[in-house]
C-alpha cells in the first residue's frame, strides 16, 4: 500500500544545474545594474517587455520550444530551473509568463503549423505577450458555465461575451478565448466548448481595468463585441475546448510559481534576522523545511511532465500546498516585523513595503489558476472519493 | 543495491510485515511490544542489521534499504526498533571500533547530561550502545542492560522507553574515545530515520482515510461524497505527499554524500522539521474524518496516530529542527539558503 499521488524522485542534471548557475549569475548583474527591484508575486504585478526580450535573447524564453519554430528544444527540467532562478529573485517576467507557461504548450499540442509558424517564433523573441480568456463575470471557478458564444459565419466565427480576470490584457497582444459554440447540453455541459486565438487589437474588443485592493492594475475585463476570429485562429477542434484547456492545467498549476511567489520576501526577511541577531533562529525554518520539500514535489512533476505522463492529480496538490505555503510566508513575516523580531537590519522600510505588498497580494495566491477547494476537488477524484 | 534490489526488498517487507500485522490484528493493545518470532524471522532474513558490514556480521546495504525497511514497518504498524539496532547502535558499534556485535538485540543512546535518560527499546534489548557526551571528550562504549538499574516506561505509542542512569565512561571498560562529529552524525541518523517512520505512517494514514471516507455511509451517503470531508482527506494526503518527497530526496542525498556532507545534513533537518510538522496536521485531520470510532484501541487508526504522536517529539522537536534548519545547517552549507535549497 503506498500513495501514487506523487511522481518518483527527480534530481537536477549537471548540464541544468549549470544552465541554473548561468541564470543566477546573469540576475546578480542584472541587479547590480540596477535594471530591476526584486519584488514579490512578480510573475503577475511585473511587466517589463525589455527585460522578457533580454531574456529571450539569453534563450530563456519558450526554451521548450523545437527548435523548428524557432524554440531551443530544451527539457521541463531546464525550464523549471530557469523560472525558479527568476521568481528566486523577484525579477519581472509578467510579460512572458502566460506565454511561456500554457501558450506554447497549447500551440505545440493543439494548434496547427500555420499558428505555430505565426506565433511561437514571437513568443520565443519575446515580442509576442499573451493572456487568458477563460473566467468570466458569471464563470469563476465553474469555467463550463461560460456564457460568452462564437457565431459561425463566412470564413470565421464572431464572439460575443465579457472574459474577466485576464492578466496582463492591456499590454498584451493575444489571448486564447474559450467560447460556446453550441447550446449547453445538460447531459454534457463540457461539451459544446471551444477555443479561439483572439487579437487584443481587433475591432470590438475593449479593455477595461480591475483595480486591485492595494490600487495596482494587473487584472481586465475584456469586452468582445462581435469580434471577427477567422477560421484559421480556431485552436483545436471545435467542440474540444474543455478537453484542451483541462489537459494543459498540469503545466499552469505545478511550476515554481506556485510556492515561490513570497520567496523573496523570506530572503529579506532572514537577511534582516541575521543582521541584527546572528546565530539565532527567527521562526523562519518552518518555511525553509516546507519550500525544501516543495521544490523537490514540484521539480518531480516537472520531471513526470518531461516524461509525458500524466500529472493533473500531483500538480493539484503541488498548487494546494505551495500556495498556502507562500502565503503563510507572508504573514510569519509580518508578524516577526511587528514584534519588532527584524528591527536592526539594513534598510527596515524596504522590507516592510515588500510585507504589505505580500499580505495583500495573498488573497489571490489561492485563487488564481483554481481555488484551493476545487485543487483539493481535483485530488479527491485522485483519490478515487468523487 | 540497485533499484531493483530495493523494490525486491520492498516486496519482501510488505510480505513479512502483512502477513505480521495480519496476524496481530485480534487483540490489540495500549503496550506494543516487540515480537520476538518477527525479530528473528527479520534476522534469518539479514535485515535486522541491514546496514553493517558483511566483515561485521551486517547485510552491507545503506539508507535506501534501511529507509524501505523502516517505511515498510511504519506503514504497516508494526513497532520495530530497526532504527535503534542497525542504524544506531551497530553503526555507532562499528564506528567507534567497539567489539563486533552478538547479534542479540542493541539499542543505543545519546547522553547529554547527568540524571536519568529515557532510552527507546531498553527493556527488550540485550545491550545498549552508549555515545557519551556528558564529559570532556566524547566517549562510546556498550552495556549489558542487566547491569543497570532500569525503571520501566512507555511512549504515547506503546513502545518501551525506560528511564535509566548510565555509568560515566571513565567507570566503563572497554570505553573509547570517539570523534564529536560522530554525536552529529548520530542525532542526524536518528532524526533521518524518525522522518522515514514519519512519513511512512503518514502514507498510511492518508489511505485509512480515503477508505473510511468511501466506506462509511452516513445520511444515505458515504461520507466522501460531502465536500468538507473531502477537503479533510486531500489534506491528509497533500501532507503526506509533501513528506515522501522530502525524506526520499533526504535519504537520497546522504546515501550519496554520507552525513558529513552538510547538504546532506541541511535535507535531514528539513526532513525531520518537514515531517513532525505535518504529522500534527495528519493526526488531527485523520481523527476528525474517521470520527469516535477512530479513538477506540480496537481501530487500526490509533497505532499509526499514536506512533505519529510518538516520533515527531524524538530525535529533537519540530521547532529544534526548524531552528536548527535556520542557523547550523545553513551556516554549514555556506549560508546562501537559495544555493542551498535548489542543489
Amino acid at each position: 500500500m503506498s500513495t501514487t499521488l506523487v511522481p518518483p524522485l527527480v534530481t537536477e542534471s549537471a548540464e541544468t544545474r549549470a544552465l541554473r548557475l548561468e541564470v543566477r549569475a546573469f540576475l546578480r548583474e542584472e541587479i547590480a545594474a540596477g535594471s530591476f527591484t526584486p519584488w514579490v508575486d512578480t510573475w503577475l504585478t511585473r511587466w517589463d517587455a525589455g527585460f522578457t526580450r533580454k531574456l529571450a535573447g539569453r534563450g530563456w524564453v519558450g526554451m521548450t520550444v523545437p527548435t523548428e519554430y524557432g524554440g531551443h528544444g530544451r527539457t521541463f527540467l531546464d525550464r523549471f530551473a530557469v523560472t525558479e532562478e527568476l521568481l528566486a529573485v523577484g525579477a519581472p517576467v509578467a510579460a512572458q509568463w502566460v506565454a511561456d507557461r500554457q501558450i506554447a504548450p497549447s500551440l505545440l499540442r493543439f494548434g496547427t503549423e500555420h499558428q505555430k509558424r505565426t506565433f511561437l517564433p514571437r513568443i520565443v523573441a519575446g515580442d509576442m505577450c499573451w493572456g487568458i480568456g477563460m473566467s468570466e463575470p458569471e464563470s469563476g471557478s465553474d469555467l463550463a458555465s461560460v456564457q460568452t458564444r462564437a457565431r459561425q459565419v463566412d470564413g470565421g466565427w464572431v464572439l460575443q461575451g465579457r472574459k474577466t480576470w485576464t492578466s496582463g490584457a492591456h499590454e498584451a497582444d493575444a489571448f486564447f478565448a474559450l467560447a460556446r459554440t453550441a447550446p449547453v447540453d445538460p447531459s454534457n455541459r463540457h461539451a459544446g466548448l471551444s477555443q479561439f486565438a483572439v487579437d487584443l487589437h481587433a475591432d470590438g474588443v475593449s479593455i477595461e481595468p480591475i483595480v486591485a485592493m492595494n490600487g495596482s492594475r494587473h487584472f481586465n475585463e475584456v469586452l468582445l463585441d462581435d469580434v471577427f476570429v477567422p477560421d484559421e485562429m480556431v485552436l483545436g477542434e471545435i467542440g474540444q475546448g474543455w478537453h484542451q484547456v483541462t489537459s494543459e492545467l498540469a503545466f499552469e498549476r505545478s511550476g515554481p510559481e506556485r510556492f515561490l511567489s513570497t520567496y523573496p520576501l523570506l530572503e529579506a526577511a532572514l537577511a534582516a534576522h541575521r543582521e541584527s541577531r546572528p546565530g539565532t533562529p527567527s521562526g523562519l525554518g518552518r518555511h525553509i523545511a516546507r519550500l525544501t520539500a516543495l521544490h523537490q514535489l514540484s521539480i518531480s512533476v516537472a520531471g513526470s511532465l518531461q516524461a509525458g505522463a500524466g500529472a493533473d492529480t500531483a500538480a493539484a496538490l503541488v498548487k494546494v500546498l505551495g500556495t498556502t505555503e507562500e502565503g503563510d510566508i507572508a504573514d510569519t513575516v509580518e508578524r516577526l516585523l511587528a514584534d519588532g523580531a527584524l528591527d536592526g537590519g539594513v534598510d527596515p522600510g524596504a522590507l516592510a513595503a515588500l510585507t504589505d505588498a505580500a499580505v495583500l497580494q495573498r488573497p489571490g495566491f489561492t485563487l488564481r489558476g483554481g481555488t484551493n477547494e476545487i485543487l483539493r476537488g481535483v485530488v479527491a477524484r485522485g483519490l478515487g472519493l468523487r | 543495491m540497485s533499484e531493483s534490489m530495493t523494490e525486491e526488498l520492498r516486496t519482501l517487507a510488505r510480505e513479512v510485515f502483512g502477513d505480521h500485522s495480519g496476524a496481530h490484528q485480534e487483540a490489540p493493545r495500549v503496550e506494543r511490544d516487540l515480537d520476538p518470532g518477527l525479530w528473528d524471522t527479520l534476522t534469518e532474513l539479514g535485515l535486522t542489521r541491514l546496514t553493517g558490514s558483511e566483515e561485521r556480521g551486517g547485510s552491507g546495504a545503506g539508507w535506501p534499504e534501511a529507509s524501505v525497511l523502516l517505511w515498510e514497518a511504519a506503514a504497516h504498524g508494526v513497532p520495530l526498533p530497526l532504527l535503534e539496532h542497525d542504524l544506531l547502535a551497530g553503526w555507532l558499534r562499528d564506528t567507534a571500533g567497539l567489539p563486533a556485535g552478538t547479534g542479540a538485540l542493541a539499542t543505543s543512546v545519546l547522553v547529554r547530561e547527568n540524571g536519568p535518560v529515557p532510552v527507546a527499546w531498553l527493556s527488550a534489548a540485550t545491550t545498549v550502545v552508549v555515545l557519551d557526551a556528558r564529559g570532556a571528550g566524547t566517549t562510546a562504549y556498550e552495556i549489558a542492560v542487566a547491569d543497570l538499574e532500569v525503571t520501566p516506561g512507555r511512549t504515547v505509542a506503546g513502545e518501551p522507553a525506560d528511564r535509566v542512569v548510565l555509568p560515566p565512561a571513565a567507570d566503563v571498560p572497554g570505553a573509547v574515545e570517539v570523534d564529536p562529529d560522530v554525536v552529529r552524525e548520530w542525532e542526524h541518523r536518528g532524526a533521518l530515520g524518525r522522518a522515514v517512520q514519519l512519513a511512512g505512517a503518514m502514507d498510511r494514514v492518508s489511505w485509512l482515510c480515503v477508505e473510511h471516507a468511501a466506506g462509511r455511509t452516513q445520511f444515505g451517503r458515504p461520507l466522501g461524497r460531502f465536500q468538507a470531508v473531502q477537503q479533510l482527506v486531500t489534506e491528509v494526503a497533500c501532507e503526506a505527499a509533501l513528506c515522501r518527497a522530502v525524506v526520499e530526496r533526504a535519504v537520497q542525498a546522504v546515501a550519496a554524500d554520507g552525513f558529513a556532507d552538510p547538504h546532506a545534513r541541511f535535507l535531514v533537518a528539513a526532513a525531520k522539521a518537514a515531517t513532525g510538522h505535518s504529522a500534527t496536521r495528519v493526526v488531527r485531520h485523520a481523527h476528525q474524518v474517521h470520527g469516535a470510532i477512530g479513538t477506540a484501541l480496537e481501530h487500526p487508526l490509533q497505532q499509526f496516530t499514536r506512533s505519529l504522536l510518538a516520533w515527531r517529539r524524538d530525535h529533537g522537536s519540530t521547532r529544534t529542527w526548524e531552528d536548527r534548519l535556520e542557523t547550523t545547517a545553513l551556516e554549514d552549507t555556506g549560508g546562501d539558503l537559495w544555493d542551498t535549497l535548489t542543489r
